[in-house]
Formats: structure tokens, C-alpha cells, sequence
């Protein structure tokens, strides 16, 4: 039964999912669908939340709930930025599907299940629950950008995510089952432990790596894995391009988080310059260039956020580089950037979607010349959410990147050089996020230009206003969650 | 005749590279999507096959059910989307699919 | 939140503006123009009211704002530097606060009549308002990262309203050229704050100034420097760009495309100056490393000099007064790099009033003849008669800029001649017990600079009133004066520009401004009369010259004589010497090529990508890009495959880094351990492993005696301090010299220089020296190993040289060999031999 409390958001989300498919399954009147998910996830938000702060490392548990899912602090806190992203996602996709008049329940049970999806592959202890973690989350991704059925741009974007996401997917249980060769647990801390002992095949141990290593890295979008992500970004719905770049993203960063600093947690593994830590670097530096330089001459903003989402992949990435030197420091600001990404990228979606309306739907950095200048109010938030992305202080992102990079820096050497490149790449992205606020505030449309006309609908305003509070709440008092960031890294080296 | 573990491996991992090397060169949606089954089926013979060095428990064989649970499931929805990918293209050739692109 | 009530007016001066911003921006959009005039400038003025009462309330010392714990940059193993929300006011960032709400209130109050036709009346007061908030963010932040937060707010405003008439796309290009330049500066501030931070432990500006001391052990040394150093040019180099100093200052005069009042406020008096700031702030740092304070002082002399002379040729009335901005701001660095952090001060204030009447007086002509964007002085002349306040006030401000006596400029500019000319005459200048010591030719060359620019400021300033107000009218629009909501800030501008020298006269009463400004900025030497009356001789003398040349050729001409005159040298000032055409091909070509190269990556756009690449090369290479890319899953595939085949090289074949470490007399192989690696070594070469097979187990092994290498021999030289790391000098049987490098700087005697005094090689397995010092006589010796010899300061010593071959091998099987060579004592050398194979 405590494992039931402890693992209370989890099981909201579950239990709740399934009441409101009943629900819409036999109710008589039509039901509305946005707003019980949209509650839901407020609920299961909130219950994280409070238990985060309340009593974040749960003890008396059952072996049998805690070999298969982590109950801590960390699992908390992906838990809050979670349920933050997908409730962005699902206020917007309330307003936009009702827009364009393509509301149908499914999507946004769709969208519980997959989000519940990624909680348990953030907490996953285990690699089978880890698997059905990923594969819930992933299906249910695949099936809401499909779900626009004739529209061929949808259905291309499925098509590539679905075929190379399987194809991942094959990928990385490969190296779970050539870990599974060389230590017979399929647990991460029963393959620490037999890695830890000397027990394990040294061979492979290095295979699995390179292969769990490879499945993860598509599924963030890190270079070169990421060809997937501008094309299944632009095809899929915004709110659903939303749920995408920060859910799916920050859950497998999760997963990731703890996978490498379980199984692959050796010293030895983690050696600065025989270890994976200069293998993730590279893959950072290449992320951060590839999304960052990728980004420049796009129109689609679309397709603008998801370069951005490969670079700042890599800057998590860089994070990740880090871990051998300040564990701790390194994994806080890891997740603390987690919770700044969430912020911005759903802020910038979400008005997205508000700044269009039937058949004037905002899709490319034309749509918005002037917006801010018609609506000033209206086009603050995608201004706020770019400067975030962009790090400019004081918001969110300012501070993620400067706990990133300042992890990096104490990791010295190479490492301390990719802080450097990271600061001066994200000086690159001022081209294109900057480009945005200029159309927004200093231009004026052409004669005759089509633009985008905003919708009026509560939901997304209300994403909006919840997206902006926390970006800028991130910014003007960071203290408070990089205290709880640390706090929820800690859980993972307790 | 009785075979070592290491020659499942080598099978498991030919089958494997068959079906990667499949995923890639083909451009069909239903053989690479037969090519990802291969994969995963190559998996299972791994995980089973591993299972017999630490016959105490099965965790192997565990893992391999639910892969092939999930694969049905994937499997499933792929044949849907690849039903509403023909019916745009008329076809299954998924090179088709390049409009998503700058 | 605490402070007392003094303390809360600045926090007032902070929020005021940020409130105007917020009501006149997001709620009187459609209110009537007057609402939104009464709400901006009110906000600036209550701005300006509550950081006057402070200054004045301020006595000796400073006054603090406390806020609340912002955040905490962690340094690991549980510390952290605090980061407080507070605002503070000292005689420094009290000048700047007054200053910049002062003129903030006059320039708002011009925009009020200058930009009475604009539609997006509203939208302009609040980017105008914000830009007062961050300056303000900026100017009275307790703490680096607070500052930092302005620096930003700044440059953001400063971006939004250069573009704010976007009518063409040239004004985008400017805008954005601004935030990337400045973004480019922004790095090194980030960088320096946490260099600074890591070494001291804090970012507020009260506790820095006590621990500066920090700074003075040389042993932080970062990149060859020493902390105080880097630190320092990584400060100046964010300040380059705000600042607009060579090599950033492309984007200034490029800025002028926002509206006219913007760049009096933006572009001339305070935003540009918040390099100048930060230089005088961090001024416990700066002089603690004469190289950064050499480097300032000539790149500031040499942008005054550049931007002098591109300012003579200009021929619209914004691009002269951009480039004499640029210019100006040289002056101040220069006052800078000599240490004179209160000269500086004095001329960025002089300089606000000044040029920000020169910007106005421009706006005002360009409202009387209709100009939009730009006046061409061409299209302009005999307007006096028209614009009778505008041609007086422009003439005043005109006047204090070329320097003319008693006028403001005149006193901050020969101020800052006099702190130079005390730095070439003593190049030993003393600031709180470290001597500063700048090089007197440095000294010479940016007076030379200084006089020069001198000289082209009173040309052009004076070229400027001639052709724009007298003369015969090159026009044909109907001038007229604009309202009193002009001409009030022409009138009090003049007023500042003419008076504001007199705060610094050791006057009674006026004393405490310019001496409470020197208890809070370090400088390097007491600001007296330096050089005698030299510099009032050069200052004067340059005016002379120049305002006498500007005079003969102008007056009463309709044509500029100048471009005959000059010729090329006209034409290639005229295009700010090439510099931005150079910088489109360094930097601009470059990057838009390589983002076009990565996004073909995930696109078949190869054409055209290969530009400059010989077209087989070309044809080869993009054949097999096309191969690996394009739109579809197939070539996605492909992607995610190379990508796994390159993460699994990584691990294919072992690294192999080995450290040579010395215990005593030991000397000591070390070796990572890594997973899956096992190491064997070979000493000496013989063909026997002494560690046996591979171990998994090695780190570290002792170098065994037998490693010695038969007859190899290398030199040690062991400098002062002895217990330093020897520097090791690997000879060959061709005699060569032994220099500075070897032996250290002090060692070779100044006469002996160049001339080959001490000659070393290799012969018999053993060390020979040919000394040749002055006023010995010449020497051979031989040193065989483990034998000493002391010339001088350092000690040579003769060691033997081990050779190791040390293999190892990764979880794969694959071996990665190394063969090296070290002194029984010192680091080791390169790897002589190396590679990987598979051993079966």
C-alpha cells in the first residue's frame, strides 16, 4: 500500500487513464476528454511535486516494486517535469484540435498513456521495465502523429519515426541482451554489481555499451543519430511536436541518467580519457554544432525547434561528460536543464498554436511578422520562451546552461574546452531564435502578406501563462529548484 | 551434437546483422519492417540462449516474452501506418517519403 | 528584502522604468500618444529623482539595496558562490545612475516631438523605458551576474529598437550584427565572471575589491598568463564589443539605423560607455596586470585613431557622429589602459552630454528638412537662420567635443593627455603598492595616436556645423524648429555640455565628486598634472590645426574639396578601410557555408556547396555525400549507422597515455587504469616484458635502472626557483646554442646576446659545453651522465635516458604500442614509435 503512495503519480495517470477511457467509452453526452487529462496531469503534477519536497527518498518499500522501479528523489523530479510538459502539451492540443476540428479523444488519452509511458522509463531500475517504459511512450507517440490519417505530411512523419524508432528500439535491446550475457542480471544494480566485481565479460560489457549507447542517443536526438527528428518534428501536429521534442527527450535523458551512472557508473568505465566520458563529449560537440548551424537558414519554426532540441541535446550532453568529475553538480544541472528545456520548448509550441487559428495556421517565421506588434501580450511568451532557449538572463535557460557549463568547467581538460564551445555555439543560435522575437517586435508584414491570426481559446492561454510563470520563476529564483535538483541527483548516489 | 553458447551468439548476431543490413539497404516498408522482426527476433535467440549460462533464474527468458509482446503490438501499428502510407503513395516504397525536408 | 529607505530609492530608479515599460507597452497601445508620453517619461524622471536623492544622500561610502539569495553557482564537493539580488550605489555607479536617468529623461522628452508621427508610438516609449530599466540593472547591480543581467537587457533593447523602422532589410542586418557582436563580447564576460569566481569565491563588487589580492600571486597562471591577466582581457574583450573597440566596433556605426534619439541615448551616451564601466569597476583587477593595461591602452589609442579618420570622410551627419563615438570611446580606453580609471570616467561623463546634443542637434535638423533615416550633408547647409536654437546648441556641443577650452570636453580630454603623458614619463606607477609598468614606448605611440585624433576630431566636429548650418541651403524643404519639447532638451543639454567639466575642478564644494569618484576606482597614478604643460600644448595645438583646416576648406563651400584632396586614402576611409567587407569574408562566408554543408546533411541542397574546392575533389565528395544523405528513412538509416559504427571505433582500439612522474630519486612509469585494459612493459628494449604477460592490474611501475638507453644522454636544466621542474634540452652531435629559452630570461647577460655564448652536443655518450661568456675566457667541458655543471642561475645536469615500450590491450584484444624515451628525471617525450594492431 506505501508503494501505492510512493508511486502515486505514476498510478493517477494509470488508473485515471483508463477511468476516462470508460467514461468516453460509454457515456451518453460527449465528454470533455482535454480537460479530465489536462486534470489528471495537474493531479499526478502536483502529487510529485508535494511528495518531492515532503519526502523525496521514501524508505520501507518492497524489494519487488523498488528492483523493478526507482522510487527517489530523481524519479520525482522527472516525474514534475514530465506531467509540466505533457500538461503544456495537452492545454495546447485542447485549443488546437478543437481549431482545426480534429478533436477526438484518443489523442489525448494517447497523450496520458504515452507521458505515463515516459515516467516509468525515467524510473525504470530495470532494462525490461525499461523497455516497456520506452516501447509505451514511443507507440503512443507514433499513433498521435499518424493520427492526422490524410494529411501526407503526418503520415511521412510517422512512417520515419515509427520505422527508424523500431529499428532503435532493436538496437538497443541488442546491447541489453549482450549485457544480459555478461553479467545474467537485467537489473541495473545487478549488472553494477557483477561489472563492479570483476564478473562480467569485459568485451560484452563494451558492446552493450556501444549499443544501449546508440539506442539512447536516437531517441534524444543527439548527432548523428538525429535525422529523424526535423522531419518527424515539421509532420507531426504542434501540440503533438510539443509532447515529442520535451516528453519523449527528457524521459530518455532520464533513462539515460541512470543507466550510465548505474550500469556504466564504473570509475573505471568513467575514466575521463579511456571511458565513455570523451565519447559522449564528442557526441555532444557534434550535436550542438549539427543542431545549431542546422538551424540557421530553416523558415519552418517547426523545424527551427527541432535543430534547437538536437542542440541542446548536446548541451545536456555536455552534462553528461561531466559526471565522471562532479557527480552531483553535474547531475543537478542536468536535470535543472530538463526542467528550463520543458519551459521553453512547450512555451514556444504552445504559442504557436495559439498564434494561429483555422486555415491561418502559424507554421513558418513569416506567419508571425508584426504579431507582437498587433498583439503585444499575446506574443510575449514565444518572445520570453526564445530568449530562455537562447540563455539570456535572467530566465530559465540562462541558468541551466550556466550550471551545465559550469560542471563542465570543473571537469577541466577537454572538458572545460567544451563549456568553451558550448558558450560560443549557443552564441550561433541567436541567429535563428532571434529571428523569431524580430518578427514578432521590429517588422512589419509585406502588403498583402498572409499572416497568422491568433485563436481565442482558454487552454492554451493557460498554457501559456503556466509555461511563462515557470520560465521566468526559473530565472528571477533559480535557488529553490537547483536546491531541489541537487537533492534529487543525490538520490541517485545515496 | 550439442552447441556451445558462443555459437548461439554467432547465429544471434548474424541473424541480427541480416536483418540491420536489411533495415538499410531495402526500401520497402513491409520488409524493413520485417527486417526490424529479425532483429528482434535475433535478440530473443541471444537473451534465451544467454539464459542458459544462469540457469538459477530467467531473466533472459523473461525479457524475450516481453520483446515478443511488444513486437506484436509494434507490429501492429506499423501494418496501420503503413496502410495509411499506401493509401497516399499508392505504394510501399518508403523513398517516397521525402517531402519533410528543407 | 532590507535596506533603509535610502536604499529603497534605487531600487525605484531600477523599477520605475521597468514599470513605464510594462503599462506603456502592453496597455496604452491604443491609448492616446499623450497618455503614453506622460506614463514613459514620468517613469524615466522619477528614475532620475530617486537616483539623485541617493547620490546625494550618499556620503562617503556606499549605499545597498539587499534583496534575497538569487542562486548559488555550485563548485563542487558541496560549496558554492551566493549570488545575492542587491543593488548598491558608490560615488561610481552613482554618477552613472544620475547620468543615465538624467539624459534618459531629456532624450525621452525629444522623442516625444521627434517621433510624434510614428504609428507604433507606444511600442517605442516602452523598448525606450526598458532599455532605462537594464541600463539601470546595469549600472547599479551589487554583483557581476546581476550586471551581467543589464548587459544583457541592454543589448536586446539596444537590438529591438535599431530595427525598429524595418522597412528595409539592411536595418535587420544591423540589428542583428549588433547582438552578435555583442554576444560575441558576452562569452568572455561569462568567462572571465567564472574565472573570477572560482579564484576568489565571489562576484560582488565590495567583497572583490577586498579580496583583489588574490590576483597577486602569479602562481593561478592560465593559459601562460597570469590570472589578473586573462581576467582582465577577457573583461576587455566583453567590453570591445559593448564598447565598440577595434576589432568589434562594426556594429556601432552600422546601429545608426534605428531612430535618432535612440542613438543619442544608446549608441553615444550610456550604453557604450558600459565597457568603460565595467574596465573602472573592475579596476582592483586591472591593475594588477600591466600586459591587459598595455593591450587596452593601444588598442583604444589605435580605434580613436581608425575611427578618427574614418569620421573625417563620413558625408551623412549620424555616420560622423558614430565614428566619433567609436572614436571617443578610444579615449577613454586609452585612459584606461594607463590606469587613469577616473579620467575615463570623467570623459564618459563629459561625453554623454556632449554627444548626446551633437545625436539631438542632428535629430532636429533631420526633423526640420524631413530626412528620414540619415541626413547627406550634401542635401543640407545654411540652416542657421531656420534653426536657431538647434544651430546654436549644435555649435556648443560641436565646440566641447573638438575640445575647445573651457568647454566640458576640454577638461576630460586633457585629463586623460595628462595621465598619458605621466605614463610615458615614469613607466613605474604605483597603485596600492603593485607597480603598474607600462612600456613608455606603448605611451609614446598612444600619444601620437591621441594627438592625431585630436586633431580629426576638431576637423570633423567643426566640418559638421560648417556644412550642415552655413553656407548656401543644399535643400529644398522649409525648415522649422520643433516644438518646446525639443528644444528644452537641445537648451539643458548645451547647458551640461558646457558646465559638466567644472565637477571635476578642485574647486570648493565641488572637490568631493571627482575625489569620491577616485576612492572607489583604483587608479594607477594620482590624476595631477602630468607632463607639465605639454599636453595642454598638444590638446591645443591640435585643435588649432584642425579646427584651422575645417575652416579654410569649408567655409562657404557647397562642395566637400575633401575626396579630391585625398584620393584614395579618402576612398578607403570612406569604406571604414575595408574592415567590413574583410569581416564578411572571415567570418560571415565561413559560417554561412558551413551551415549550408550540415544542413545538407539532412537535405539533398548540395549544389553549390563546394565552392573554391577543385571540382574533382568536388565531384568525388559530393557524390558520396548525396550517397549518405537525404530526406528519407533509408538515408536516416544509414545515419544512425555510421553513427553506431563510430561510437563502436571509439572503443575499438585502447588509448594509451602514459605519465613519467618522479618519487625522489625514483622515477616512475604510470599508466591509467581503464576497463578492460591490460598493460605489459618493455624497459630498455630488450625484447623481455618486466611485467610479465598482460596485467590487468598495473597503474604504476618504477623505472628500473636496466631502462637506461646506452650512450643517450640528455640535458636538465634546473632554473631558479631549484625545486621547479627541470627543463629538459635534447641534443644531437651538432653543436647548438643554448638561449633564453634553455636557460631562462635572466640569464644571458645584455651584452651577450645573440652572440653564442654557450654552445652544448652530444659526443661519447656524454654532454660537451662550450662557454663563451663575456669577460671569461672560453671554456669546454664535458658532462657525463649524473655530472653537474652551474653557470649562472641554473644548473645542468647530465642524465641518462630510459626507453620504455609499453602495449596495451582492450576488452577486444586490440593493443595499442608506445614506445618512449624520458630522463631518468623530467617528463616524457613524444613518443618516438606507435600504433595498433591485433594481436591474435
Amino acid at each position: 500500500m506505501t508503494a501505492l503512495f510512493a508511486l502515486a503519480p505514476l498510478v493517477l495517470l494509470l488508473v485515471g487513464g483508463l477511468l476516462i477511457m470508460l467514461v468516453d467509452a460509454f457515456a451518453k453526452e460527449r465528454v470533455e476528454v482535454s480537460a479530465l487529462v489536462s486534470t489528471l496531469l495537474g493531479a499526478s503534477f502536483v502529487v510529485a511535486a508535494g511528495s518531492l519536497l515532503a519526502d523525496p527518498n521514501p524508505s520501507g518499500l518492497p524489494a519487488e516494486i523498488t528492483r523493478y522501479l526507482a522510487v527517489d528523489a530523481t524519479g520525482y523530479f522527472t516525474d514534475v517535469v514530465l506531467t509540466v510538459a505533457a500538461l503544456i502539451a495537452t492545454l495546447a492540443a485542447g485549443s488546437y484540435l478543437r481549431e482545426h476540428e480534429l478533436e477526438r479523444p484518443e489523442i489525448y488519452l494517447l497523450l496520458l498513456l504515452s507521458t505515463f509511458g515516459a515516467m516509468v522509463l525515467a524510473r525504470a531500475a530495470d532494462l525490461i521495465v525499461l523497455f516497456i517504459g520506452l516501447e509505451t511512450m514511443s507507440l503512443a507517440v507514433y499513433g498521435m502523429i499518424a493520427m492526422r490519417r490524410n494529411n501526407a505530411r503526418s503520415i511521412e512523419a510517422a512512417t520515419k519515426y515509427f520505422l527508424l524508432g523500431s529499428f532503435a528500439a532493436a538496437i538497443f535491446l541488442f546491447g541489453a541482451a549482450l549485457l544480459y550475457g555478461a553479467t545474467g542480471g537485467t537489473s541495473i544494480a545487478a549488472i553494477r554489481d557483477a561489472i563492479r566485481g570483476g564478473h562480467a565479460e569485459p568485451a560484452l560489457v563494451m558492446l552493450g555499451l556501444v549499443f544501449t549507447l546508440a539506442g539512447f542517443a536516437f531517441k534524444v536526438a543527439a548527432a548523428p543519430f538525429h535525422g529523424w527528428a526535423p522531419d518527424a518534428y515539421e509532420g507531426a501536429m504542434i501540440p503533438v511536436t510539443g509532447f515529442m521534442s520535451v516528453v519523449v527527450k527528457a524521459a530518455a535523458f532520464a533513462s539515460l541518467l541512470r543507466v550510465f551512472t548505474g550500469v556504466f557508473g564504473d570509475p573505471l568505465l568513467m575514466h575521463p580519457t579511456t571511458g565513455w566520458p570523451t565519447l559522449v563529449a564528442a557526441l555532444a560537440l557534434l550535436s550542438m554544432l549539427v543542431g545549431n548551424l542546422g538551424a540557421l537558414g530553416q523558415k519552418n519554426i517547426k523545424r527551427i525547434l527541432a535543430f534547437s532540441g538536437i542542440a541542446h541535446a548536446g548541451y545536456v550532453l555536455v552534462g553528461f561528460a561531466s559526471l565522471h568529475a562532479v557527480p552531483e553538480d553535474a547531475t543537478a544541472a542536468i536535470l535543472y536543464y530538463f526542467l528550463a528545456y520543458a519551459g521553453g520548448t512547450g512555451l514556444a509550441l504552445a504559442s504557436l498554436v495559439a498564434f494561429g487559428s483555422k486555415g491561418l495556421e502559424a507554421v513558418d517565421v513569416d506567419d508571425l511578422v508584426g504579431l507582437g506588434k498587433r498583439h503585444p501580450l499575446l506574443a510575449l511568451p514565444m518572445a520570453i520562451a526564445m530568449l530562455s532557449l537562447l540563455g539570456i538572463p535572467p530566465t530559465a535557460g540562462f541558468f541551466a546552461k550556466l550550471f551545465l557549463f559550469q560542471a563542465a568547467a570543473q571537469a577541466g581538460g577537454i572538458f572545460a574546452w567544451l563549456a568553451l564551445a558550448g558558450v560560443a555555439l549557443s552564441v550561433v543560435s541567436g541567429f535563428y531564435y532571434l529571428r523569431i522575437v524580430v518578427a514578432l517586435y521590429a517588422s512589419e508584414p509585406a502588403e498583402g502578406a498572409v499572416v497568422a491570426r491568433p485563436m481565442r481559446s482558454g487552454y492554451v492561454l493557460l498554457a501559456m501563462v503556466f509555461g511563462s510563470a515557470l520560465v521566468v520563476k526559473l530565472g528571477v529564483m533559480p535557488g529553490l529548484y537547483l536546491d531541489l535538483a541537487l537533492e534529487a541527483g543525490r538520490g541517485l548516489f545515496h | 551434437m550439442e552447441f556451445g553458447i558462443g555459437a548461439y551468439a554467432v547465429l544471434a548476431t548474424t541473424i541480427f546483422g541480416i536483418g540491420a543490413l536489411g533495415f538499410v539497404v531495402r526500401r520497402n516498408f513491409l520488409v524493413q519492417l520485417m527486417s526490424v522482426e529479425l532483429m528482434l527476433n535475433a535478440v530473443n535467440l541471444l537473451f534465451i540462449a544467454f539464459n542458459r549460462i544462469y540457469v538459477e533464474q530467467h531473466g533472459g527468458q523473461s525479457f524475450a516474452f516481453v520483446v515478443i509482446a511488444v513486437a506484436a503490438a509494434e507490429a501492429a501499428l506499423g501494418l496501420a501506418i503503413a496502410i495509411a502510407y499506401h493509401r497516399i503513395h499508392r505504394s510501399v516504397e518508403t523513398d517516397l517519403a521525402d517531402r519533410l525536408r528543407h | 528584502m532590507h535596506g533603509t529607505p535610502l536604499a529603497i530609492a534605487l531600487l525605484v530608479a531600477v523599477l520605475a522604468p521597468l514599470a513605464g515599460a510594462i503599462v506603456s507597452g502592453l496597455f496604452l497601445r491604443n491609448a492616446p500618444k499623450k497618455a503614453v508620453s506622460l506614463v514613459s517619461v514620468s517613469a524615466v524622471f522619477v528614475s532620475f529623482v530617486a537616483a539623485a536623492i541617493a547620490y546625494v544622500g550618499l556620503d562617503e561610502g556606499s549605499l545597498r539595496f539587499e534583496g534575497y539569495r538569487w542562486f548559488t553557482i555550485p563548485l563542487g564537493g558541496g560549496q558554492g558562490v551566493p549570488i545575492e539580488f542587491a543593488l548598491s550605489m558608490d560615488a561610481l555607479s552613482g554618477m552613472m545612475a544620475v547620468m543615465v536617468a538624467g539624459i534618459a529623461t531629456l532624450i525621452h522628452l525629444f522623442s516625444v516631438g521627434y517621433m510624434a508621427e510614428e504609428e507604433s508610438y507606444a511600442r517605442y516609449f516602452a523598448y525606450l523605458n526598458l532599455f532605462t530599466f537594464a541600463m539601470q540593472l546595469l549600472v547599479l547591480a551589487a554583483n557581476l551576474p546581476l550586471l551581467f543581467v543589464g548587459w544583457e537587457g541592454v543589448g536586446l533593447c539596444s537590438y529591438l529598437l535599431i530595427g525598429f523602422w524595418h522597412q528595409n532589410l539592411a536595418y535587420e542586418a544591423a540589428a542583428r550584427k549588433a547582438f552578435i557582436v555583442n554576444r560575441v563580447g558576452d562569452v568572455a564576460v561569462l568567462v572571465g565572471m567564472f574565472l573570477v569566481a572560482s579564484l576568489t569565491g565571489t562576484l560582488d563588487f565590495e567583497a572583490l575589491s577586498q579580496r583583489a589580492g588574490v590576483f597577486d600571486v602569479p602562481a593561478f597562471g592560465v593559459l601562460g598568463m597570469t590570472a589578473a591577466t586573462a581576467v582582465s582581457l577577457l573583461f576587455f574583450w566583453g567590453a570591445t564589443a559593448k564598447s565598440a573597440q577595434i576589432p568589434l566596433y562594426v556594429w556601432l556605426p552600422d546601429a545608426m539605423a534605428g531612430p535618432t534619439p535612440v542613438s543619442a541615448l544608446i549608441h553615444a551616451a550610456t550604453m557604450v560607455t558600459s565597457g568603460v564601466y565595467l574596465s573602472a569597476r573592475m579596476s582592483p583587477i586591472f591593475v594588477k596586470s600591466s600586459a591587459a593595461l598595455t593591450v587596452i591602452l593601444l588598442v583604444g589609442a589605435a580605434t580613436a585613431l581608425l575611427a578618427g579618420l574614418v569620421a573625417l570622410t563620413q558625408d551623412r551627419m549620424k555616420k560622423v557622429l558614430a565614428f566619433s563615438t567609436v572614436s571617443q570611446l578610444g579615449f577613454m580606453f586609452a585612459a584606461v589602459g594607463v590606469g587613469a580609471f577616473s579620467a575615463a570616467m570623467f570623459h564618459v561623463f563629459t561625453h554623454a552630454f556632449f554627444k548626446a546634443l551633437l545625436f539631438l542637434g542632428a535629430g532636429s535638423v533631420m526633423h526640420a528638412v524631413h530626412a528620414h533615416g540619415d541626413a547627406e550633408l550634401d542635401r543640407l547647409g545654411g540652416l542657421r537662420k531656420a534653426l536657431p536654437v538647434t544651430s546654436l546648441t549644435f555649435l556648443v556641443g560641436a565646440l566641447s567635443l573638438a575640445g575647445v577650452p573651457l568647454l566640458a570636453g576640454f577638461f576630460s580630454k586633457e585629463q586623460i593627455l595628462h595621465a598619458l603623458f605621466g605614463a610615458a614619463g615614469n613607466a613605474q606607477l604605483a597603485a596600492g603598492g603593485v607597480a603598474v609598468s607600462i612600456p613608455s614606448w606603448a605611451a609614446t605611440t598612444a600619444i601620437v595616436f591621441l594627438a592625431l585624433a585630436a586633431l580629426s576630431t576638431a576637423f570633423y566636429s567643426l566640418k559638421l556645423y560648417l556644412r550642415t548650418f552655413t553656407g548656401e541651403p543644399r535643400h529644398d524643404a522649409e525648415p522649422h524648429e520643433g516644438g518646446l519639447e525639443m528644444k528644452l532638451p537641445l537648451v539643458l543639454l548645451a547647458v551640461g555640455a558646457v558646465l559638466a567639466g567644472y565637477l571635476w575642478l578642485p574647486a570648493e564644494g565641488l572637490e568631493r565628486f571627482a575625489e569620491s569618484l577616485r576612492a572607489v576606482v583604483r587608479d594607477a597614478l594620482p590624476v595631477e598634472a602630468h607632463g607639465g604643460a605639454l599636453p595642454m600644448i598638444v590638446g591645443l595645438g591640435a585643435l588649432a590645426i584642425g579646427a584651422g583646416l575645417a575652416v579654410a576648406l569649408y567655409k562657404g563651400k557647397a562642395e566637400d574639396p575633401l575626396p579630391a584632396k585625398l584620393g584614395a586614402f579618402y576612398r578607403a576611409a570612406y569604406q571604414n578601410f575595408g574592415v567590413d567587407a574583410l569581416y564578411d569574408r572571415l567570418f560571415v562566408r565561413p559560417v554561412a557555408a558551413i551551415s549550408r554543408f550540415v544542413r545538407s546533411f539532412d537535405f539533398e541542397t548540395i549544389d553549390g556547396l563546394f565552392v573554391g574546392i577543385p571540382s574533382g575533389l568536388a565531384t568525388v565528395g559530393s557524390k558520396a555525400v548525396r550517397q549518405l544523405q537525404g530526406s528519407t528513412v533509408h538515408s536516416h538509416a544509414l545515419g544512425m549507422v555510421v553513427g553506431l559504427v563510430l561510437v563502436f571505433g571509439y572503443f575499438g582500439y585502447p588509448r594509451l597515455e602514459v605519465t613519467i612522474r618522479h618519487e625522489g630519486a625514483r622515477t616512475v612509469l604510470e599508466v591509467p587504469p581503464s576497463f578492460g585494459y591490460s598493460y605489459r612493459v618493455d624497459f630498455g628494449g630488450d625484447g623481455t616484458y618486466e611485467t610479465g604477460d598482460f596485467r590487468a592490474d598495473l597503474t604504476a611501475l618504477a623505472v628500473p635502472p636496466s631502462a637506461a638507453k646506452k650512450d643517450r644522454v640528455v640535458l636538465l636544466v634546473h632554473r631558479e626557483p631549484l625545486d621547479s621542474e627541470p627543463v629538459e634540452v635534447w641534443l644531437d652531435e651538432h653543436p647548438r646554442e643554448l638561449g633564453e629559452r634553455e636557460l631562462g630570461a635572466d640569464f644571458i647577460p645584455p651584452g651577450a646576446r645573440g652572440a653564442l655564448p654557450i654552445m652544448a652536443w652530444i659526443e661519447d655518450g656524454a654532454v660537451k659545453l662550450r662557454t663563451n661568456l663575456p669577460g671569461d675566457e672560453p671554456e669546454e667541458r664535458e658532462l657525463r651522465p649524473g655530472q653537474s655543471h652551474r653557470i649562472g642561475a641554473a644548473r645542468l645536469v647530465a642524465t641518462g635516458v630510459a626507453f620504455a615500450r609499453v602495449e596495451v590491450k582492450n576488452a577486444f584484444g586490440h593493443v595499442t604500442v608506445q614506445e618512449l624515451e624520458f630522463p631518468f628525471r623530467g617528463r616524457a617525450r613524444t613518443a618516438v614509435r606507435g600504433g595498433s594492431r591485433r594481436i591474435p
